[in-house]
């Protein structure tokens, strides 16, 4: 395959291409990508970060990166089909032809969080956004103190990596919720864990409220209670940071959709301290 | 220009270092020479009834003798009692139009022999624009998008390699419209950098001539090309009260003082739901903007999938679809969506950066359908603020 | 009878007087449930009120084809205020899912401790409504499904 020509890469819109490896099924309509470039590596990137996903001749749409940052060879993105082009993307066989750009955006504080207990809240498929970090956690857990992974979701069969949750609870604190264990009509592996909101996992999480750093994402609802969930345990907004999801067309800060007041979530975001951004996103529909 | 021409012109503005004049006739030249230097020349023309933006072939395509009626939602052309060659405000076009073509391809690919895809070169040459007749005000602009597309963390390659080719020959306004508040904005009427020439258009008992600023050595080395002589006091006094007067006649203005606070700390104004009672989101305020950047991206495959094109095109912060995340519009009302333009035109944007998004060249208020005022809508936002001591000052 | 130090470790009598938590002590008894041990059922009648120390309980609702899990409460916590509310029965079924240790206030005990100190009463109910307005929001964020909602990953 020829390579991509500098003229054009040189351009911040164009992708690199890169061939589908794996493709597995994470959920009903959640599917997990492994695709390595077709010809220069991928440049590295960082827990938090997020790349611009073209399916060929339908669009581009912004996917959080969901594997091992150390992992230099292989890109893994954890997708949903919901539209056009993220079901384009999940219906990739091993072989199939998709186009990559990025890394982009700020990450998760991994570092500013060493030296204390570290709390991972994750809510459906936001715990995909959240995975390279806690890969980073664990490669380093001497680095950190207690460390806490909060999960909820919908219902058991909506549960992201649940063999990989297994091996993580050897290494730190693993809490898992869902809203609904059982469901009409469907069938769902038995349930005997936690139901309830995965903010009721908060007040039994062991960590300490004045130094723990708080990474959390899923849907922004959830977000927010969750902020406000850590918040009555004492750990400050300063110290707890959200992942946004907004609109975004480019991802590098040049088309103007995925703005949230003074922030552009591409560039500024897609973490962001709650602290901050938290007074803007309590303004209804900016 | 001597300090005490300055004075006397009572221009506090920075006064021409030094300056020329060429007589009308001598513009055709300094086309010619733009265009022997491989430029191609876009400047005003009239067509369909408005002052537009289009190649030029030579001065007789300029709007001679012609110049714009605006007020909220309304634009006329009006014959002059001059034959001024730039004697409107500005039309409905603006620079960005060629910096950022309103569609373009980002890039396109096409499936290879081996049943692969790769990423095509862009074919297109990169045009090289001598833009003639820039206002003040339009310079402002470019520089807002300069820092948009050009300062940020990612260059946009198709505006900057676009920009980089650039030659900037002002025209400094002396006939504001209804619409206009560049004072108001710091922004005009007199250019003082960004162009490589600045023309003052002058029709006195002295005949029809330009005073000539120079700003860079292209601009010198185009000058050089033509007739010119160096300016007389009297001829930059005349040019300086050109503008001077301009400056008097602003149809319009906005009080920015402190304007970021005032916005963000208005963000449930009720004054939102009066301007949603009357906007249409159109959209055309956007698209009207000379600042307004936003694009979306569309993907084009011919039928058989082996060619595809993503296309690149101006997008509105009007629209529904533009804030379309996890199944629904974030901004799904038009008070919303009024409120992101004109929180993110002149609050926001000093955060992203560093300066306003407005330039106060009034198209907004001229091309909306109804007619609404950006001038209005902050003065009315500014005059029932809540105040300090939570009494109401209406 | 339990002494009123077991007692005064629960979060539940935090804003009570030490007074009040060795009146409130003579209505007290320590209990332990086993896994999959019925703590109450729905319908009966709601003869304590019991201040979770440690362990999981699942409330639920009976169904033809088995039990539907409501919600799960675990590390302290306060399990049932039906005793409080007329007609004093359970309105579901409480299970412990793996051991459980309580502390169980007699209903009729609590109930005329607090008809005769208004005082207590009052502290007593703030402290219940709280609980009950945080279950409530709980419920309502699931009736949200919001999970659901989120699309792509993250961004």
């Amino acid at each position: 395959m020829l390579p991509v020509s500098e003229a054009v890469a040189a351009t911040p819109l164009a992708p690199r291409l890169t061939h589908v490896d794996r493709v597995e099924r994470e959920t009903a309509d959640t599917v997990t990508l492994h695709v390595s470039a077709v010809d220069t590596e991928l440049p590295p990137f960082a827990p938090g970060q997020f790349d611009m996903l073209s399916a060929l001749g339908v669009g581009e749409v912004p996917i959080s990166v969901s594997g091992d940052p150390d992992d230099r060879v292989t890109r893994q993105y954890t997708i949903r089909a919901v539209g056009a082009v993220t079901r384009a993307l999940t219906s990739l066989r091993p072989g199939g032809v998709m186009g990559v750009r990025g890394p982009y955006g700020h990450p998760w504080p991994v570092e500013a969080a060493v030296g204390a207990d570290v709390v991972v809240v994750a809510g459906g498929l936001g715990l995909a956004p959240l995975r390279p970090a806690i890969h980073h956690l664990l490669a380093h857990r001497d680095r950190y103190g207690r460390i806490s992974i909060l999960y909820g979701a919908r219902s058991p069969d909506e549960l992201l990596f649940a063999d990989e949750m297994q091996r993580w609870q050897s290494d730190v604190d693993v809490a898992v919720t869902v809203d609904a264990p059982s469901a009409p009509g469907k069938a769902i592996p038995p349930w005997d864990g936690r139901v309830g909101v995965v903010t009721t996992l908060i007040p039994d999480a062991l960590f300490d409220p004045h130094r723990a750093t708080a990474l959390v994402c899923g849907p922004e609802v959830m977000m927010r209670f969750t902020a406000r969930a850590l918040a009555d345990q004492g750990v400050t907004g300063e110290r707890v940071y959200v992942s946004l999801e907004r609109s975004m067309a480019c991802g590098v800060g040049l088309c103007g959709h995925c703005q949230l007041g003074p922030f552009f979530v591409c560039v500024d975001g897609p973490v962001l301290r709650h602290g901050l951004v938290g007074p803007w996103l309590a303004v209804r529909e900016l | 220009m001597t300090a005490q021409a300055a004075s006397a012109a009572g221009d506090a503005a920075r006064p021409p270092e030094s300056a020329e004049v060429i007589k009308a006739d001598a513009l055709e030249d300094l086309l010619d020479g733009l265009g022997r230097r491989g430029y191609t020349v876009v400047g005003p023309t009239v067509a369909d009834g408005a002052i537009v933006y289009d190649e030029l072939t030579s001065v007789a395509d300029l709007p001679r003798g012609w110049t714009d009626e605006q007020s909220p939602g309304r634009y006329r052309l009006a014959r002059r009692e001059d034959e001024a060659w730039f004697g409107y405000a500005v039309g409905p076009h603006s620079w960005k139009r060629y910096l950022l073509p309103p569609t373009h391809t980002a890039w396109s690919a096409e499936r290879t022999a081996d049943g692969g895809m790769r990423i095509l070169d862009d074919p297109s040459p990169v045009p090289r624009y001598a833009f003639v007749g820039v206002r003040s005000c339009e310079l402002a602009a470019i520089a807002v998008q300069d820092r948009v597309f050009i300062r940020g963390p990612f260059a946009d390659t198709v505006y900057a390699r676009r920009r980089d080719e650039v030659l900037l020959v002002a025209v400094n306004c002396g006939d504001p419209a209804g619409t206009c508040f560049c004072a108001s904005m710091g922004t005009g009427p007199r250019a003082t950098t960004g162009f490589d020439l600045a023309l003052t258009e002058l029709l006195d008992d002295e005949g029809h001539r330009f005073v000539v600023e120079v700003g860079t050595a292209a601009g010198r080395a185009l000058l050089d090309d033509v007739t010119h002589r160096a300016a007389e006091q009297r001829d930059v006094a005349a040019a300086v009260d050109i503008t001077d007067r301009a400056a008097q006649r602003m149809g319009r203005q906005m009080d920015v003082t402190g304007i970021r606070e005032l916005l963000y700390d208005n963000l449930e104004h009720p004054r939102w739901d009066d301007v949603a009672s009357r906007c249409l989101a159109c959209g055309n305020c956007t698209l009207a903007c000379p600042t307004c950047f936003c694009t979306s991206v569309t993907d084009v495959t011919d039928l058989a999938g082996e060619r595809i094109e993503r296309q690149r095109a101006w997008d509105s912060c009007f629209t529904l679809d533009f804030t379309y995340t996890a199944g629904a519009p974030v901004r799904g009302t038009t008070r919303s969506r009024y409120r992101q333009w004109m929180t993110h035109k002149l609050a926001t944007w000093i955060d992203q950066f560093g300066s306003s998004g407005c330039v106060g060249c009034g198209r907004c208020i001229t091309w909306c359908p109804v007619g609404i005022d950006i001038t209005e809508e902050v003065a009315a936002i500014r005059g029932t603020e809540p105040d300090e001591s939570g009494e109401n000052e209406t | 009878m339990m002494t009123s130090h077991l007692l005064a470790l629960h979060p539940f009598v935090a804003d009570l007087t030490s007074e009040q938590i060795v009146t409130l002590s003579t209505c007290a008894t320590a209990v332990r449930f086993a896994p999959g041990a019925l703590i109450f059922r729905e319908g009966e009648t709601a003869d304590a009120c019991y201040l979770v120390r440690a362990g999981q309980v699942a409330l639920q609702l009976h169904a033809p084809d088995g039990p539907l899990v409501v919600e799960t409460l675990t590390g302290e916590h306060v399990l049932g205020w039906s005793w409080l509310v007329p007609p004093h029965r359970w309105r579901f079924d409480a299970v412990a899912v793996d051991d459980v240790d309580a502390i169980s206030l007699d209903a009729g005990c609590l109930r005329r401790l607090l008809g005769d100190d208004p005082a207590l009463h009052a502290v007593v109910s703030r402290q219940l409504l709280a609980i009950v307005s945080d279950r409530l929001e709980h419920t309502r964020v699931r009736l949200l499904d919001v999970y659901g909602h989120h699309h792509a990953a993250g961004v």
